[in-house]
């Protein structure tokens, strides 16, 4: 690290600016814009704010039931997810981390979820899930004497259905990460502990586990940001429904602002989306911030 | 070396997740090649009976103008994102990692912190910005948001690569009357190549993949893109499960290859950027 001449004779400035002045564009514009729109009404005719409301459209969003149920959805839907993917990722990277012949077949296979695109996930596991042609209800339901059902169009199954696209599109990355982790684990440990007659199971939760915590905290931080920002798989395998029963924060924000016309109810919903995000992401500087001291 | 029983659960437990991720895949790529008979029949089957595959859907999809069209823009935007990203990327990553200026740990963590702000909420404005400043269902327009959307992580990896790259070679350069922009680019370039393949690939897949502002910032008849182009399709009673498929898997391709040939770096550079420590 060089230069310490401080003010703007300092090449760095020059080097960083384009992206600054693109990310204060794109990204610090629009947030101010959406506390904005959230505190107006905005008319129809020139989408601009004509009139200060205030908490107005906070209020008539929150206290409906639907957004009650949103809530709750989001809750489900995030820790699903998170436990689907990290869990199963988890077994993925133990299993994935051996040395055995063809172990690199199986790694990319086993990454193949995560490079598929979203949109072709969503539309193949639509298929996957059809009542009448898809693969899923004769694999899993009638094989096992059960009778064939609407997975996506039943309020109680839509929304586990789609949080099990959501493992299955995520676990990938989530044992991908775990795996540097794993690696990152001297093998002096385990040998010394070996030694001293550590069972397999001892070997696991005194060693294995405590080194991972770390990584699987910052995984459970970016994983649960990137769950709640979620719109391609429920908006086009359920739309939310039935009836807002697979339904979470930004798609009722997308709901209210492109369907109904109500930029102002949903960038109120936005902004509800935007407070929850920012707590995780503060709990991430938190949780990593030693880690970053080389970088900061 | 005898067969242990570990060495069989290893195994079996690899073979059941890996039926696991490849079972939808397979599902697509069975279907796209089925006659329509097959497609529809109950019970449904993997392998269409007598194994008659064919490939009338995947011609249908690229005689379809639409599809074509939503192909070649999917192309045009993401190269033109990953050209324009990396070139911003490597600029600012170089910024941060070697210079201390004033302001400069803020900045950092602003950037950080602008990967937290969710899609829908920029969408909401943005929309609105977009429409005003005529780049709507524009190539621009949708260049420009795929990039910012993508700086935050691409900046994030150049710089902690470009941390690891040792300063002595940059000043052995100078010393020879380099530029600092020289400097970067015969010298810290080829050797973070890794981390600079792995934030390309990211922000390919990103392009490529975008679904959220695709859909709203463009129409079926200007720039949109393949990602959204394949929901158009369903706007019939009856769903063409056939054609669709073929289309899903050639949307699959391009970042099946990416990922198949920077595999190595993709994992490296990713990791090493985002595990640091």
């Amino acid at each position: 690290m060089y230069k310490e001449n401080s003010f703007l004779g300092n090449p760095g400035y020059r080097f960083i600016a384009p992206a600054i002045v693109l990310i204060m564009l794109l990204f610090g514009y629009p947030v101010f814009k959406i506390i904005q729109f959230s505190l107006s009404e905005i008319s129809l005719t020139t989408l601009q704010p004509v009139r200060w409301v205030g908490f107005d459209n906070f209020w008539d969003t929150l206290i409906t039931y639907r957004f009650v149920q949103i809530l709750r959805n989001t809750f489900v839907w995030t820790t699903g997810s998170l436990v689907g993917q990290i869990g199963l990722g988890f077994a993925a990277a133990l299993l994935l981390n051996k040395k055995i012949r063809g172990i690199t077949f199986f790694r990319i296979v086993i990454m193949l979820p995560y490079v598929t695109p979203g949109v072709v996930i969503a539309i193949v596991w639509l298929f996957f899930y059809d009542t009448e042609f898809g693969l899923f209800n004769p694999l899993f339901i009638e094989a096992f004497g059960g009778e064939k059902f609407s997975v996506l169009s039943s309020a109680s199954t839509a929304l586990p259905a789609v949080i099990l696209v959501n493992i299955w599109y995520m676990f990938p990355f989530s044992s991908m990460v775990i795996r540097a982790g794993l690696q990152g684990i001297p093998g002096e440990i385990y040998s010394a502990a070996k030694v001293d007659g550590a069972s397999r199971f001892q070997l696991f939760r005194y060693i294995t586990l405590p080194s991972l915590r770390p990584v699987l905290r910052l995984l459970v931080v970016l994983q649960g940001i990137w769950a709640i920002n979620t719109f391609a798989f429920i908006w086009i395998m359920t739309r939310g429904g039935p009836g807002y029963s697979s339904s979470i924060l930004g798609v009722l924000a997308y709901e209210y602002s492109f369907n109904f016309l109500h930029f102002e109810k949903g960038a109120a919903v936005a902004l509800i989306l935007l407070g929850v995000s920012l707590v995780f992401g503060y709990i991430q500087l938190r949780v990593t911030a030693r880690k970053e001291e080389t970088i900061i | 070396m005898g067969i242990s029983g570990s060495l069989i659960a290893s195994y079996a437990g690899l073979i059941a997740l890996s039926l696991f991720a490849i079972l939808p895949l397979l599902w697509m790529i069975s279907t796209s090649f089925k006659p329509e008979t097959q497609i529809f029949t109950s019970p449904p089957v993997l392998i269409p009976k007598g194994f008659k595959f064919i490939t009338d859907h995947y011609l249908s999809v690229m005689k379809e103008p639409r599809m074509v069209r939503y192909f070649m823009n999917s192309a045009i935007i993401s190269i033109i994102s990953v050209i324009v990203s990396v070139f911003v990327g490597i600029s600012a990553g170089y910024g941060f990692s070697r210079f201390r200026f004033k302001g400069r740990n803020s900045l950092f963590i602003l950037v950080l912190a602008s990967r937290m702000v969710p899609r829908m909420v920029l969408i909401i404005p943005l929309y609105i910005i977009m429409a005003r400043v005529g780049l709507m269902d524009t190539y621009p327009g949708l260049v420009i948001v795929y990039v910012v959307i993508s700086l935050p992580m691409s900046i994030w990896l150049l710089t902690a690569y470009f941390m690891n790259v040792p300063l002595e070679l940059e000043e052995a350069a100078f010393l020879d009357g380099c530029t600092k922009w020289q400097a970067l680019i015969k010298i810290v370039l080829p050797i973070s190549a890794p981390g600079v393949a792995a934030v390309a690939m990211y922000c390919f897949m990103l392009a490529w993949n975008e679904y959220l502002f695709a859909l709203v910032l463009s129409s079926p008849y200007g720039v949109r893109p393949i990602a959204v182009g394949l929901t158009d399709f369903f706007k019939e009673f009856r769903v063409d499960w056939g054609p669709l498929m073929a289309g899903c898997v050639l949307t699959t391709i391009p970042p099946m290859i990416f990922f198949v040939l920077a595999q190595k770096y993709f994992v490296s550079g990713l990791v090493k950027g985002a595990v640091k420590g």
